[in-house]
């Protein structure tokens, strides 16, 4: 019940965030140079061409009149129309948060998975092989940019041994094969998940360390508790809160699409329309994406503080 | 007073490497732990007293320190140094459990008192969830703990200190330990809490069977409670004796400088009586009697010898032993007040 009104609360803190947000970010990105209008420019347009579209997408008015009409627009559900494609905004930004999830999803789990494992082993046993291994890991992930990476496994897996796709999430735009994308999706997720566990694998290690010289981790030898039943209920239990910390952040960074990740490979993803969308100034596609980020960057910190409650006693009371 | 002998430690040495050399935070000490009888250790911070502790139920982390060859504990004839992991496993918490000083931070905060008692009760006694719960009651009741039902399903963070130094003291009673070590228990809490702790281990000590090694630094503890003392110096041996013994006849200088230290409200005096200098630094080098910086007495022999521990008799009976040169001409003879 608690915990209930608890989220209700969060829930409605969002709405004056978001518009703040809103806010902030459709003034920014009002102070880009030049104008959507520009992307329109070729040998055969006219002043008056110009003028008939500025009018058409509303620039002509002040900037704060504008911020009004597409707020109440937003309100109403309306994100208008993208300068660059004429469609509906929201219409293609749905389309894109599939694959980028997935993408998010897929690296996130993998990167967890191989930091957990990696992390907690180099943790329970310090400076030997595989804590060097660990190390190993983590530093190629942090020490090469994802470009690098994404470009040498290409090289390898694409270029010399044809293994995998190198571009984009299917064969042909009309194949919907569920191995056809897998097989697209395992670089990608393999080149962001590594770069991920960098420095997830250093902070679950560090973590693990630390509680394993808690006091209550010497109790529990002392009680003659089995070397696994310490490591894994009462040291991982306690190391989950600083991981879950991490995960968050993890979640946050992914949930507005690997930008180089996404471009390298062509992925779909909400980072190749967000750099496409900012080339081109198309404000509605800025702000819509924008707000998608905020929004989805406050329910996982929402979520982390409910597991946060799940996780430590001291935090539900 | 002379029962049969539970623990035996002879010549235990426990060295720790650290990056300024090898450090003897245990060296060279030996005692004798008898069935149902108080032993307590007695010296001031850094002496070695929770090494020895931990030495015993071979808790040294190993890329730490070491107990070293020569050492040995034994657990009614049974030596512990070398045991394997395994049987080791099977001693802790079972034949010899541990209660330690901070119980603010003893306790695994995500778990419940009630798990972590069970957790306990259960790996040892090999019994069932519920009949580890009923004996769980039964403990916090033994411990003077209200409502324990209620207090099982609780998390650490909703007890107070001396309520979680409670559950620690039930915990390490939980599987009826042959040797309980209590290391500085009263050390982490208020006064008035740390007197009904101090009660309450006087009482439970009549009550159980086993026998109790009391860390401390705290000499008023030790008067209380304890049958037989030792009393440890920058990780040696200084006095070893029964408490009449020591505290009637103090023959070592720094037992003699300890008591001295005590305030006293019966006596007015200008300032409080303390020991000159500090601790030494420990490393192999160092030759002689520990204790000679600051001991008044000190010679040179002091400085380059170290005293072995001279077994005297006194009017309070034998077995008092001292490791300080100036008792050599007295070795052997009664060394009465």
């Amino acid at each position: 019940m608690k915990t209930l009104r608890f989220i209700v609360k969060r829930i409605l803190l969002m709405i004056p965030i978001l518009i703040g947000v809103s806010f902030i970010i459709y003034f920014l990105s009002n102070l880009i140079p030049g104008s959507p209008v520009d992307a329109y420019i070729s040998e055969t347009t006219t002043p008056a061409d110009l003028e008939r579209l500025t009018r058409k997408f509303g620039l002509d008015q002040p900037i704060y009149i504008r911020y009004w009409n597409w707020l109440l627009a937003c309100l109403q559900g309306d994100f208008g129309f993208s300068f660059r494609t004429g469609t509906d905004v929201a219409a293609m930004l749905t389309s894109r948060i599939g694959p980028t999830l997935l993408l998010a999803f897929c690296a996130f789990t993998v990167s967890m998975i191989i930091s957990m494992l990696l992390g907690v082993s180099a943790a329970c046993k310090p400076y030997s092989a595989i804590d060097y291994i660990s190390s190993g890991i983590s530093f190629i992930g942090s020490g090469f940019p994802v470009f690098f990476l994404a470009l040498v496994s290409i090289y390898f897996f694409s270029v010399r041994l044809g293994w995998l796709p190198n571009s984009g999430m299917s064969a042909s735009a009309t194949s919907k094969d569920f191995g056809d994308v897998l097989r697209h999706l395992i670089q990608p997720t393999m080149v962001l998940a590594i770069s991920l566990s960098g420095s997830n694998i250093r902070q679950t290690r560090s973590a693990m360390l630390e509680v394993l010289n808690e006091d209550y981790v010497r109790v529990a030898e002392a009680k003659g508790m089995k070397r696994r039943v310490i490591i894994l209920r009462h040291a991982f239990r306690n190391a989950l809160i600083p991981i879950t910390t991490q995960a968050g952040l993890t979640v946050t960074a992914l949930i507005g699409g690997a930008v180089v990740t996404e471009q390298i490979f062509g992925w779909p993803g909400i980072g190749t329309l967000l750099m496409t969308s900012i080339k081109f100034r198309d404000y509605p596609t800025i702000m819509c994406i924008t707000l998608y980020i905020t929004l989805g960057v406050m329910m996982v910190n929402l979520i982390v503080d409910v597991i946060y409650g799940l996780l430590d006693p001291r935090v539900r009371t | 007073m002379d029962n049969k002998v539970i623990l035996e430690v002879n010549h235990l040495r426990t060295y720790f490497e650290t990056k300024s050399g090898v450090v003897p935070a245990v060296d060279d000490i030996s005692f004798q732990v008898r069935e149902k009888e108080v032993f307590c250790i007695v010296g001031e911070s850094g002496c070695g007293k929770t090494v020895t502790s931990l030495s015993i139920l071979n808790l040294i982390p190993p890329n730490a320190g070491k107990i070293m060859e020569g050492s040995s504990v034994k657990l009614e004839g049974k030596e512990l140094t070398n045991l394997p992991a395994k049987e080791m496993y099977d001693i802790r918490g079972n034949d010899i459990s541990m209660i330690f000083q901070d119980p603010m931070t003893s306790l695994n905060p995500v778990l419940t008192i009630e798990k972590q008692l069970t957790e306990t009760i259960m790996r040892h006694m090999r019994i069932k969830k519920n009949a580890a719960r009923a004996r769980a009651v039964e403990l916090l009741n033994k411990v003077g703990i209200p409502s324990p039902e209620m207090r099982l399903k609780e998390y650490p963070h909703e007890l107070s200190g001396g309520m979680r130094q409670r559950v620690m003291i039930a915990m390490a009673l939980s599987c009826d330990p042959r040797i309980l070590i209590a290391d500085e228990p009263t050390t982490a809490l208020d006064v008035t809490i740390q007197a009904q702790i101090l009660q309450l281990m006087l009482e439970l000590k009549d009550n159980i069977s086993a026998s109790v090694i009391m860390i401390t630094h705290d000499l008023g503890v030790v008067a209380d409670i304890a049958d037989r003392i030792m009393v440890m110096y920058a990780g040696n041996t200084m006095e070893y004796g029964t408490s009449w013994q020591l505290f009637k006849n103090p023959l070592h200088p720094y037992t003699q400088g300890l008591l001295a230290s005590i305030p006293r409200l019966d006596k007015r005096v200008e300032s409080l009586y303390s020991i000159k200098g500090t601790v030494p630094k420990l490393s192999l080098e160092m030759k002689g009697c520990k204790f000679a910086s600051r001991c008044p007495y000190a010679d040179d022999r002091c400085r380059k010898e170290i005293p072995p521990l001279f077994d005297l008799r006194d009017a309070y009976g034998d077995g008092h032993k001292v490791s300080c040169w100036r008792m050599e001409r007295k070795y052997g003879n009664d060394v009465g007040e």
